[in-house]
């Protein structure tokens, strides 16, 4: 019973020597796997908030699962580097780092925010279920087109304005 | 057309007078032409001094950000010669150090790309923002990244692009731009609304809320009338029974005029009751025939709101949640009732006692009043910041209460995993923290409401003493008298309740008119699927149906069906194969016309579904699908849903052909068994017998099963398959399937990927073809073998469909 259960929980994992991820002349990454040019390559995360360098999911370009690289510390420093540039740009999230006003008119709330020291406006509708709190301290924010926005640590961001999100928060 | 443009212009004027008189920050100046603007003027401006013919642009799009991801102001554009990249920042100056602020874009890149260099463009999606991508010989340069918001603009741009290249029609792909701006800010708008969400705001939303009054607007004339007498009537009793007692009867010493004394004392007395016996029935009468008419108001609100929903399409349940929907219709409508029966009453009684109290204390004394005005100004000053601490408070505490809820909910609703995974003290945990999380939030707000209450108590009691204190100066001074100073103190009191409710009806009126709002939007929401209006009814369907080019998406940028094209003729069986995901299901919904397709043509008999009449093609398309809805009722009610003349004859006749008769008459009430929620429990191969014989009561033409035996048991199967075997007879039929068994009598097969025809034939033809059928059929014989059953899948009706 046990025997069988491990064979199911077995983890199929690419071999970290025979992966070479590199960025072609215009910047997308391609997959060298042992010696195979496999073409330019998406990759997933797995764990996206407590592991964003593990269990990387790399696909072809027309999402055919090619394998997990268990952490990308494991590959070269070259293919590291351009892994985490990929994952950055695909995952890439725009950070609040300050939040000026929070209105509320008519049951949307308008957010004006700092954005890479940039002002932005956006609107929020049902504000509990699109301000989410994921792990402590780490805010999710998805505004009325669909786009989302981080705070990556709230305790980071000034005290008044986290005075104006609180409320909001579970 | 001359005179059109004049009046724009007059509008344009007119609106920049008003932006300029409220002090709002103008955007940018849109051209006045009205023609379809691709740049705003100085952008155009810039583009047009590098040399480029901007009235040859075929489509642009703005992004707002570069191909490295930085915040700019981007426009993707091409013309029949290349495609065009300009990177723009938008730079903010100031205008003679005045506060105005003027934007005007700074060309930072022009990037041209000869239309010959480009084979086609294609958009990535990412987390949060997508990517232009061109590519040329196979291989994928980078043109900018966008947020994801804007990827229905990029996407529209990629596919006129791609038709352009492919020397298709492109012009038509271009979406005209939605004229529909809002009456008032001018702002673009969804194109069935008038007034954006701003606008259309409390002012008009208040208008259509009493224009529900407007069958008993002569009762509403007296409630308010009477509302405004019985208020001022009662606003005497202090001047009569203080002013007066004290002044004319209780001031005079000795005993002289005793009885003239007594007889003064005797009808200020009667005053006093007659003021309030008069004011009482008036408040009586008002709010009786109040409550008469409100439930009517809420009645027709309701009954709205329910005939909206029924108007409405599918995809517009799919898109709002049911729960909130039915908070709709019964929370809002509550939080309306609410107000007007409470609110709306006394928010005149205050208004009336406010300006009538305030007139009497100016009266009486000019000096103590404005004493009086200073300090409550200071108060109300004071008070916004009291009352946004307890805001936030009052929130922070709702908001972990609706967490706890929803952990119960979740808990109840999860009870039998939890028990089968022995997770009861973990769910406790988990339980005690939310808990302790409601309790530190309720504690902190209690102490703050225990310190900061009796320190508001506390002025408004400083303002009565400074008021006794002053008043009692001007007394013994002799510039007022006893009686006057009483019936001030009096006064002051009655003002504190109405200035209070005052100060905060603002915010009730605000949630009621939200929820009015959110009422309203429901109503003038137009439905996606409409009815033509003289629509085509055939004399008889005989089911010939004919897809072409179809293509469809639930939402925007991800296609669910793609070039999709099938035909199936009348009284014949047609059976659609494919993964999980393919747009089965959707093709079903799409025929049924739930939803209306993007592109394309669905044909049943040679005539477009969007011509047909609703109603008769609704009536001759039967769908049986996974999904099983039961209402509320017996089975024999569910069975006749569709026909409601049935006889009992044809409700068993139903039953007994859907294999259903059997458990039913097993049942101790039979067909009167109560059924749906909170009715009797029935296995999911029972209902779906029972939404079969639903199905077979309908009578329709054109038969779709979508999966309609993939959740029973074989034998179930096997006994839905012929009873469904009987109800194909004389109809064209599409069954829709995982398991290739359930399509053993189709005449002809089609093998669905990712929204598109990959395979279609007959069973031979695929199977000779060695094709994706064929990879499908050796996968699931296997499977069969493996179990140790013999394979079902074998055709055996197929050289009789063959012919």
């Amino acid at each position: 019973m046990n025997s069988e259960m491990s064979d199911a929980l077995r983890l199929e994992l690419l071999n970290p020597t025979e992966i070479k991820l590199e960025k072609n002349k215009n910047g997308f990454l391609i997959l060298l796997l042992s010696g195979e040019n496999k073409g330019r390559v998406k990759l997933t995360r797995a764990y996206p908030y407590n592991m964003p360098y593990s269990y990387i999911g790399v696909y072809s370009i027309e999402d055919d699962e090619i394998g997990i690289i268990k952490d990308l510390s494991e590959l070269s420093e070259n293919s590291e580097t351009a892994a985490k540039e990929e994952l950055e740009k695909r995952y890439y999230c725009p950070e609040i780092s300050e939040i000026l006003s929070i209105k509320e008119k008519m049951g949307s709330f308008y957010f004006e925010v700092k954005i890479n020291g940039s002002k932005k406006n956006f609107a929020v509708k049902d504000i509990s279920r699109n301000v989410r709190f994921t792990t402590e301290n780490f805010i999710m924010i998805f505004d009325v087109d669909g786009n989302r926005y981080i705070i990556p640590d709230l305790n980071k961001i000034r005290k008044k304005a986290r005075r104006l999100l609180e409320p909001y928060l579970y | 057309m001359h005179l059109r443009f004049e009046i724009n212009i007059v509008m344009i004027n007119f609106f920049g007078k008003v932006l300029k008189k409220l002090n709002i920050k103008k955007s940018r100046q849109k051209s006045a032409d009205g023609s379809k603007e691709l740049f705003p003027p100085d952008v155009n401006e810039k583009l047009i001094s590098e040399g480029l013919s901007t009235l040859n642009i075929i489509l642009s799009c703005k992004s707002d950000m570069n191909s490295a991801g930085e915040y700019r102001e981007n426009y993707i554009f091409f013309d029949k010669e290349g495609f065009y990249i300009a990177e723009f920042s938008e730079k903010i100056k100031l205008k003679r150090g005045k506060k105005k602020l003027s934007a005007k874009a700074e060309l930072i890149r022009l990037e041209a790309i000869p239309i010959t260099d480009i084979d086609s463009i294609k958009t990535e999606r990412y987390l949060s923002t997508g990517e232009l991508i061109y590519t040329f010989n196979k291989e994928d340069y980078s043109a900018t990244l966008f947020s994801l918001g804007l990827i229905g603009r990029f996407d529209e741009l990629t596919k006129v692009f791609n038709a352009y290249k492919q020397e298709k029609d492109y012009e038509k792909l271009i979406e005209k731009e939605d004229v529909n701006r809002c009456l008032a800010c001018q702002k673009p708008i969804k194109p069935d609304k008038n007034f954006c969400r701003k606008c259309g705001s409390k002012s008009s939303t208040a208008k259509r809320l009493f224009a529900f009054f407007k069958p008993h607007k002569y009762k509403l004339v007296f409630i308010i009338s009477s509302m405004i007498i019985s208020t001022a009537i009662s606003l005497l009793t202090p001047q009569i029974g203080i002013k007066k007692l004290f002044n004319e009867v209780l001031s005079q010493s000795g005993l002289e005029d005793y009885e003239i004394l007594l007889a003064s004392l005797v009808s200020i007395v009667l005053t006093v009751i007659v003021i309030k016996v008069v004011t009482q029935v008036f408040t009586l009468i008002y709010q009786y025939i109040l409550a008469g008419i409100l439930p009517f108001v809420i009645y027709d609100i309701k009954v709205k709101i329910f005939s909206a929903m029924q108007r409405l399409s599918v995809g517009f349940f799919t898109h709002k949640q049911t729960g909130s929907l039915m908070e709709r219709v019964s929370r809002d409508s509550n939080n309306i009732y609410w107000f007007l029966i409470d609110g709306f009453p006394y928010l005149i009684v205050s208004t009336v006692t406010v300006i009538g109290v305030l007139t009497i204390m100016f009266m009486t004394s000019v000096r103590l009043t404005l004493t009086v005005l200073i300090v409550a100004a200071i108060t109300g000053a004071l008070y916004p910041l009291f009352s946004n601490v307890f805001k936030s408070l009052h929130h922070k505490v709702w908001v972990r209460n609706a967490a706890l809820s929803s952990k119960v909910s979740d808990n109840i609703n999860g009870h039998r995993i939890i028990k089968a995974f022995s997770k009861e003290s973990d769910e406790l945990d988990e339980f005690s923290t939310y808990s302790n999380r409601l309790m530190d939030s309720e504690i902190n707000y209690s102490n703050i409401e225990a310190t900061v209450f009796p320190l508001l108590s506390m002025l408004i009691f400083a303002l009565a003493a400074f008021v006794l204190g002053y008043g009692g100066i001007l007394v013994i001074r002799g510039e007022m008298l006893l009686g006057d100073l009483l019936a001030f103190i009096v006064y002051m009191e009655m003002l504190e309740g109405p200035v209070e409710f005052l100060s905060w009806v603002f915010n009730w009126w605000t949630r009621c008119a939200d929820s009015a709002q959110r009422i309203f939007e429901i109503i003038d929401t137009k439905p996606d699927v409409l009815e033509r209006e003289n629509p085509v009814i055939l004399p008889k369907i005989n089911g010939d149906i004919e897809i072409k080019e179809l293509y469809f998406e639930y939402e925007p940028a991800r296609p669910v069906i793609k070039n999709f094209n099938l035909s199936v003729k009348a009284g014949q069986m047609l059976g659609i194969v494919g993964k999980t995901g393919a747009g089965k299901t959707t093709i079903s919904n799409l025929i049924a016309r739930l939803y209306d397709a993007k592109q394309g043509i669905i044909m049943i008999d040679g005539v477009d579904v969007k011509e047909l009449s609703l109603m008769q093609l609704r009536a001759n398309i039967g769908i049986v699908s996974q999904e099983i809805y039961l209402f509320i009722g017996t089975i024999a009610d569910n069975i006749r849903y569709a026909n409601k003349n049935a006889s009992y004859d044809d409700i068993i006749a139903a039953a007994k052909a859907a294999h259903a008769h059997d458990f039913i008459v097993n049942l101790p009430d039979g067909y009167e068994t109560k059924v749906g929620s909170g009715g009797q429990d029935l296995s999911g191969g029972e209902r779906q017998r029972i939404s079969i014989a639903r199905t077979i009561i309908q009578n329709p033409k054109i038969l779709i099963l979508d999966e309609a035996t993939a959740a029973m048991d074989t034998e179930t199967e096997q006994k839905i398959q012929n009873s469904i075997t009987k109800l194909k007879e004389g109809r064209t039929t599409i069954a829709i399937a995982h398991r290739l068994s359930t399509l053993r009598d189709a005449n002809v097969l089609a093998v669905i990927d990712d929204g598109t025809v990959v395979e279609y034939g007959t069973y031979r033809e695929l199977m000779d073809k060695k094709g994706e059928y064929y990879k499908l059929y050796k996968l699931q014989s296997e499977a069969l073998k493996f179990i140790g059953l013999p394979p079902q899948v074998d055709n055996k009706d197929t050289e009789k469909s063959d012919e």
